[in-house]
């Protein structure tokens, strides 16, 4: 479906905008998607794919982490995108949280 | 319940359509009904214990909240004018979304099954919410709800 298909837009930030030095921003945080007792695991991929506009291969490797591991680390981001995505997965109802890398 | 795969798939907005008894669809508003069930404070922003009473933590439980306010809204829509999703057709009863509906519908309902976990997990589903009588007997919303979210999701399959 065309509604689904397409990636959530993450807002974009002053620094990605304007890119004035060669300091990389810090993409220091990991996005943790949790295994949860309730959600079924194609809802799980389906959730994946609308959220980061991964094909369905991708999204399955990573629900069958979650399922099998416990968890799984979704994606590496700065501070503003991670918690983004934390708020995208949860709005979906998918156990997900965001951790300083150590 | 169950979906009718449409053969006009052309359309720029499809409708998806569900075939639906009269029990099921009062089932389906009543359960419905009993949105939002999880408080803000359920979703949490990080492992780290310190983080409970961050502002992140904050951030999200706003984000949460206005989401389920919003979704709200959506279903009193669908409870004042059901006949925008429940339509007769020769024969059959039909429910019918677009694509967007069905993602909040899908939503909505993961989110009820999410909360149906957390307060059996707390032994508190009886004490807040008797199972549903309808036409006379005793509807396991669970087990339904399952259900329901298991047709709704199979066009997202397709």
């Amino acid at each position: 479906m065309s509604e689904t298909s397409t990636p959530i837009a993450v807002p974009h930030t002053e620094k990605e905008q304007k890119p004035k030095s060669k300091e990389r921003p810090d993409r220091g945080y990991l996005v943790i998607c949790w295994n949860d007792p309730v959600n079924l695991m194609e809802y799980v991929t389906h959730v994946f794919q609308v959220v980061f506009g991964w094909p369905k291969a991708r999204a399955e490797k990573h629900m069958l982490q979650v399922h099998q591991t416990g968890k799984s680390l979704l994606v590496r981001e700065t501070f503003e995108k991670a918690e983004h995505y934390v708020h995208q997965l949860q709005s979906y109802s998918l156990h997900a949280t965001m951790e300083r890398e150590e | 319940m169950k979906y009718l795969p449409s053969p006009k798939k052309d359309l720029a907005e499809p409708r998806l359509i569900f075939q639906i008894n009269p029990r099921e669809e009062a089932l389906l508003l009543a359960i419905l009904r009993l949105y939002p069930v999880l408080a803000s404070n359920h979703y949490q922003i990080s492992k780290d214990p310190k983080a409970a009473r961050s502002a992140e933590q904050r951030l999200l439980e706003e984000s949460m909240g206005q989401l389920r306010a919003e979704h709200r809204r959506k279903l009193d829509e669908m409870f004042r004018a059901p006949q925008r999703f429940f339509k007769d057709a020769p024969g059959e009863r039909r429910l019918v979304l677009t694509g967007v509906q069905l993602e909040w519908l899908l939503q909505v309902l993961i989110a009820l099954e999410n909360g149906d976990e957390a307060m059996a997990r707390r032994n508190l589903a009886e004490a807040i919410r008797p199972p549903i009588v309808l036409i006379g007997r005793k509807c396991h919303h669970a087990e339904w709800l399952i259900l329901a979210f298991g047709v709704l999701h199979q066009p997202r399959l397709d």
